[in-house]
C-alpha cells in the first residue's frame, strides 16, 4: 500500500500544476457551499442576538436597514441625522428611556460613537483597564480597538479629519483615552466610545479657544461689538480638551438640534412600546422608530433566499467542475498508456496501476476536503470579523 | 559469409528458452510468426536479426509472456509459461525476466533510483527492503549513474537513460534478459558503453541475454546469431 501511495504522491508532485488545480477545485466545491452555510448560520445568530438585544431605535426617515446596521454594529454609511430634541421626546413622553449615538466620526477606521453613559449599562460593557468617560474629550475604547490602535488609559487618539479640503468643516481632535473594555465579541469591541457632546465638539458645534478678553489676544480681536467679539483668523483654536482649556469650550447654537444619528429606546413594558410606535406614525413625522428584530428578520429572508440561490449555482458549477475534473483524469489515463504498458511488460500486478490511479483521485479528493475543512474552520472562527467586513 | 541461423546447443537441461511449433498472429492483420524450434541455451549470449516487421519483437514479447500464442510451447527455465494464467505469467516475468526497450519506457515523474525500483513498487511478488536499495546503488555506481540517483529521468541524456533501464531490469536479478534493439536510439559511443554493460553484467551474472539489433557491426559480440528471416512464414 505505501509503494501505492508513494508511486500516486510521486505523480502528483511531478504534476504540480495540474494537481493544483484540481486540488484546489475540489477545495472550492465543498468549502463555497459549506463556508456560505456556516457564514450565514453565523450572521444570522449575530445579527439576530444583538437586534434582540435592542428593543426600538429611532431615527431619521430613511432605509430603515441602514439605520439598524449604523445603530448596531456602527458600520455601513452613516444615516440621515435627527436632532437631539428627539431623544429628549422620548424622555418626555415617560414611556421609555432614550440612548442617543451620533457615530459619523473615525479614528484610523474604528468607529467613534458619541454617547451617554446609559449605553455602557444598556449593553452590559464592563471596564477592563482604567475608568468611566467623565470628561468632555475623554474616550473608553473597546477591547480590539485598543489592540489594534495599541492604546493604553492615558494615551490618546486623534479623530480622522473629513477632508482635507475643508478648511471650515471637521477638524481632528485629540482625545484622551481614559478606559478600555473588557471584549464582549461584539461590535462594541471595535468602538471608541465619548460623550455625545465630545462627537458634537468634533463636528465643529463646540469649540474652545484662547479668552479674547485678555489683553494678550488684543491683536486677533477685529471688532467688540456689544457681548460679541469678532476675531481674526490667526485667532488659537483647541484640538484637545485639557483641564486647562476645559472652561474654555462652548456650544453655539440649541443643544436640542444638535445631530444624531440614532437613538436606542428602551421602553417600561411592551404597552409603553406600542403607545410609543404609536407616535411615530404621523403623516408629517420626520422620524421614523422600528423593531431591530423585523428589520433583520427580513434582511435575513432576503439572505437567506440569496444564500439558496448561490447553492444552487454553486452546485451546477460544481458538478460542471466535477464532469472537467473527470475527463481531465481520463484523458491522464489515456496519456498515461505507454506508461501501464510499460509497467504491464515489466510483469507489475494489474492492480497496482489502477490503485495508483485510484489512489491519486483519492490524495486529490483527501487534499481538497482537507483544505475545505480548514477554510470553514478558519470561516467558523473568523466568521464574525467575515460579516463585520460584509455589513461594512 | 557466417551464418546466424540458430544451432542446437547442448541437452534439453541447458536450455533457458525452449520454444516448439509455436504459431502466432495478430487478430488484426496477416502478419503470422511460426517457429517450429527455437532454443536458448543457459548464460547464451543471443542476437536476433531481421528486417523490420518479421516478428523479431514479437518473438520477445512471446518470451516474455506479454502475450500469449495460438498454438505450441514456451518453457523458460523448465517452467512452461504459455500454460499460465496473466496473474501467474506477471509473477514469473518480475522475477525472472529483465526487459530492456528501444524506447528506454522510464517514467517521467520519478527519479533515477525510484525508476530502477519500479518492479519492487509494482509487484508483491518482489520485496523492497534495504538490501535492494543499496543493491540498486552499487547498480548505478558500477555503470556510472551514481550522482544522479535523485534526478528526473526527463534530466538525463539518452545514453543515461539507456542506463537507468538497464539497471531497472537487471535489479531484480532475472536469469533472462530480453533486450528490444537497446542501443537502437543511442549514438555509436554510448551504443558501446550499454553494450559494455550489458555483455559485462550477463557473464558476471551468469545470465542469458537475447537481444534483438539491427547493428550488424556489433553482431561479433554474442555467442550466436539468428536471422528472423528464417521464421516468417509468407502470407
Amino acid at each position: 500500500m505505501s509503494d501505492v501511495l508513494y508511486m500516486a504522491w510521486r505523480y502528483l508532485v511531478y504534476h504540480k500544476v495540474k494537481t493544483t488545480i484540481l486540488i484546489a477545485s475540489i477545495t472550492l466545491i465543498v468549502y463555497l457551499p459549506v463556508g456560505l452555510n456556516v457564514v450565514v448560520s453565523q450572521s444570522a445568530v449575530s445579527l439576530t442576538d444583538r437586534a434582540k438585544e435592542t428593543p426600538l431605535i429611532i431615527g431619521a426617515k430613511g432605509s430603515s436597514l441602514e439605520l439598524v446596521l449604523n445603530s448596531l454594529y456602527f458600520e455601513s454609511s452613516t444615516p440621515e441625522s435627527m436632532v437631539f430634541g428627539e431623544s429628549t421626546r422620548i424622555f418626555d413622553s415617560e414611556l421609555a428611556i432614550a440612548i442617543p449615538l451620533y457615530t459619523p466620526f473615525r479614528a484610523r477606521a474604528h468607529p467613534i460613537v458619541g454617547t451617554t453613559i446609559d449605553y455602557f449599562d444598556f449593553r452590559n460593557l464592563v471596564i477592563a483597564e482604567g475608568r468611566q468617560i467623565a470628561l468632555l474629550g475623554e474616550c473608553v475604547v473597546g477591547a480590539k480597538a485598543a489592540n489594534h490602535l495599541e492604546v493604553r488609559p492615558g494615551d490618546f487618539i486623534v479623530s480622522s479629519p473629513e477632508s482635507v479640503f475643508d478648511f471650515a468643516g471637521v477638524y481632528p481632535l485629540k482625545m484622551k483615552v481614559v478606559g478600555i473594555l473588557k471584549s464582549h465579541e461584539s461590535p462594541d469591541d471595535h468602538a471608541i466610545f465619548v460623550d455625545i457632546k465630545t462627537t458634537w465638539v468634533i463636528k465643529g458645534l463646540a469649540h474652545g479657544h484662547e479668552d479674547l478678553s485678555k489683553p494678550e489676544a488684543a491683536s486677533r480681536v477685529l471688532q467688540i461689538s456689544g457681548g460679541n467679539i469678532i476675531a481674526n483668523a490667526s485667532v488659537v483654536q483647541y484640538n484637545e480638551i485639557s483641564p486647562a482649556n476645559i472652561d474654555a469650550f462652548h456650544f453655539h447654537g440649541d443643544p436640542s438640534a444638535f445631530p444624531l444619528t440614532a437613538a436606542i429606546v428602551v421602553p417600561h413594558d411592551e404597552k409603553s412600546a406600542t403607545l410609543l410606535q404609536g407616535h411615530y406614525l404621523g403623516e408629517g413625522e420626520q422620524v421614523q422608530i422600528i423593531e431591530p428584530t423585523q428589520v433583520m428578520d427580513d434582511l435575513l429572508a432576503t439572505v437567506l433566499a440569496v444564500q439558496n440561490y448561490v447553492i444552487t449555482a454553486v452546485v451546477l458549477v460544481s458538478l460542471s467542475t466535477l464532469a472537467t475534473m473527470a475527463l481531465v483524469f481520463m484523458l491522464s489515463w489515456r496519456s498515461r498508456q505507454r506508461e501501464i504498458e510499460t509497467i504491464h511488460k515489466i510483469g507489475g500486478a494489474k492492480g497496482r496501476v489502477l490503485a495508483i490511479v485510484a489512489s491519486e483521485i483519492v490524495v486529490v479528493l483527501a487534499m481538497g476536503i482537507g483544505f475545505a475543512a480548514v477554510l470553514t474552520g478558519l470561516t467558523a472562527i473568523y466568521g464574525s470579523e467575515i460579516i463585520r467586513v460584509i455589513i461594512s | 559469409m557466417e551464418d546466424y541461423r540458430i544451432g542446437f546447443i547442448g541437452g534439453e537441461s541447458y536450455l533457458l528458452i525452449s520454444i516448439k511449433h509455436l504459431g502466432f498472429g495478430y487478430p488484426e492483420g496477416d502478419f503470422i510468426l511460426q517457429i517450429p524450434e527455437l532454443s536458448v541455451g543457459n548464460e547464451e549470449t543471443v542476437a536476433i536479426i531481421g528486417k523490420s516487421g518479421t516478428g523479431k519483437t514479437t518473438l520477445l514479447n512471446l518470451a516474455a509472456g506479454i502475450i500469449t500464442p495460438a498454438s505450441g510451447t514456451i518453457k523458460i527455465n523448465n517452467e512452461e509459461i504459455t500454460r499460465f494464467d496473466d496473474a501467474s505469467r506477471r509473477e514469473f516475468r518480475i522475477r525472472n525476466i529483465g526487459l530492456v526497450f528501444q524506447e528506454f519506457e522510464l517514467l517521467e515523474y520519478l527519479t533515477v533510483l525510484d525508476n530502477i525500483l519500479l518492479p519492487y513498487r509494482m509487484s508483491p511478488a518482489l520485496a523492497l527492503d534495504a538490501s535492494v536499495r543499496d543493491r540498486a546503488r552499487k547498480l548505478t555506481s558500477l555503470v556510472g549513474i551514481d550522482d544522479k540517483l535523485m534526478r528526473n529521468v526527463g534530466r538525463l541524456s539518452q545514453g543515461e537513460r539507456q542506463r537507468v533501464a538497464i539497471c531497472r531490469a537487471v535489479l531484480p536479478e532475472p536469469i533472462l534478459l530480453l533486450c528490444d534493439e537497446p542501443t537502437g536510439n543511442l549514438d555509436p559511443t554510448n551504443t558501446d558503453r550499454v553494450l559494455d554493460i550489458l555483455f559485462e553484467y550477463v557473464k558476471s551474472h551468469h545470465t542469458t541475454l537475447v537481444c534483438v539489433t539491427h547493428e550488424r557491426e556489433n553482431l561479433n559480440r554474442f555467442d550466436r546469431t539468428i536471422d528472423f528471416a528464417d521464421y516468417q512464414e509468407d502470407p
